[in-house]
């Protein structure tokens, strides 16, 4: 869904049009379950997160001015959310086991494979706010300043976080599982 | 070893994490329902908390010197209920952080509809907290379209306000009215004699009769209340018991 598209349909929900609210949800709902899961680590307490979130969205919609920033405003909601229900749950300590439901043409080599599970453990044992910074900026695609309003923190303090996470990364991949510090290269900043 | 890009992997490792979720079915509707059911809190609010504080207020005034010994002006309730499934309710006590003694159906036939978890203070006369907010499991009952609702909390603040509650069994008239509405003759002849309770703030007059039935279990607070079920002390008791003897 294009912006233009979200805009046009959050105008619709702010007067009083539900169907535009469904439209919405259908929208974003897989991503940000997605989003939501990958930083608490548990899919029930990230659909929980995910309801509260669009209720409030609902709820809240009329406080949104500029329709086309909807999807800065909805992820600082589902930020919200999911932090506050991983604060409340914190028995979480391993990461929950995700059943293995990809499609056939997404099947990997095993080499490949063993290498994201490897690389999946070490960001699920990043600290919620760097691992949340990670996601927002390699899985959701945000920009730096979309994040900084998202986590309502200043542009620095991202970029802080994009390279703490990422130095931790690979210092937990060398020290755990030897891997030489000259195979990982740095790409576009 | 050829050199990885570091950050396309990052991407891609949660790219291929995401693949493997699957968003439940059955979100929306749980959404619809959940914003159904806080417009009808909103109402609830009014009817259920407002109604519950006269009925704790009618049972302080029946204990002589309560609202002399206490700041309180009685209890206010607010609770989210989203579970519609009564397995669902050990989720209500997981949030609540304690266990409570429920039941899924009762032998007089009425049977678990919806539960849920809140919290439940003293307030002063406008409303403020003024005591220890306590956790507390909600379950409504149904049958026939008549509604019991079971408050169970681990506190009481009329007892941190030095007051024993009124255990046992309670039934009075209320009348719930607007803000300008003006009383009848008969209206202030029954309130002179205790018959009726007039309670200002609803929308539309309303007349009910609530019954209710409060008790203890060590430290966990119980009470059943009814409107307009007319079922008595002794059918009370029996739900109260049914409930102490397990699920």
């Amino acid at each position: 869904m294009t912006r233009e598209e979200t805009a046009d349909l959050v105008c619709r929900v702010q007067s009083g049009e539900r169907a535009a609210f469904d439209a919405i949800f259908a929208a974003y709902q897989q991503q940000a379950v997605r989003t939501a899961t990958l930083i608490c680590r548990d899919q029930a307490l990230a659909e929980d997160a995910v309801q509260e979130a669009f209720i409030n969205c609902l709820l809240h919609i009329q406080t949104l001015k500029n329709p086309y920033g909807f999807a800065t405003w909805f992820y600082k909601i589902l930020t919200r959310c999911t932090w506050k229900l991983c604060k409340s749950n914190t028995d979480v300590a391993e990461p929950e086991q995700l059943p293995n439901t990809m499609a056939q043409e997404d099947v990997y080599p095993s080499e490949v494979y063993a290498s994201y599970e490897t690389l999946y453990q070490a960001i699920c044992l990043l600290g919620t706010k760097q691992r949340t910074t990670i996601i927002l900026y390699y899985f959701n695609d945000f920009s730096i300043k979309e994040i900084a309003n998202i986590l309502s923190v200043p542009e620095a303090t991202v970029k802080t976080r994009l390279f703490a996470a990422k130095h931790r990364l690979q210092k937990f991949l060398k020290q755990e599982y030897g891997y030489k510090k000259e195979v990982f290269g740095y790409g576009k900043n | 070893m050829e050199k990885i890009d570091f950050e396309q992997q990052i991407k891609d490792t949660l790219t291929f994490q995401a693949k493997k979720i699957t968003p439940s079915e059955g979100l929306l509707s749980q959404i619809h329902a959940e914003l159904d059911d806080r417009k009808e809190q909103t109402t609830m609010k009014w009817s259920i908390s407002k109604k519950i504080v006269t009925i704790a207020a009618a049972i302080c005034i029946l204990t002589v010197g309560c609202y002399a010994a206490t700041q309180l002006e009685g209890v206010t309730s607010h609770s989210q209920n989203k579970y519609t499934k009564y397995e669902d309710m050990s989720k209500a006590e997981k949030k609540a952080g304690f266990d409570a003694k429920l039941i899924e159906t009762f032998s007089n036939g009425y049977t678990f509809v919806i539960g849920g978890f809140g919290e439940q203070y003293g307030t002063d006369e406008n409303g403020n907290a003024v005591s220890k907010v306590y956790p507390q499991i909600v379950a409504t009952y149904e049958k026939e379209e008549q509604e019991i609702i079971l408050f169970v909390s681990n506190g009481d603040p009329m007892v941190d306000a030095g007051q024993e509650i009124a255990s046992g069994y309670s039934s009075q008239d209320y009348k719930f009215v607007p803000p300008d509405y003006e009383k009848t003759a008969e209206d202030l002849a029954k309130e002179a004699s205790g018959e009726l309770m007039i309670s200002y703030g609803s929308n539309t007059v309303e007349e009910n009769n609530a019954e209710n039935y409060m008790w203890a279990d060590g430290d966990i607070y119980y009470s059943l209340t009814a409107f307009d079920a007319h079922l008595g002390e002794e059918a009370m008791k029996q739900m109260a018991d049914e409930l102490m003897q397990g699920k």
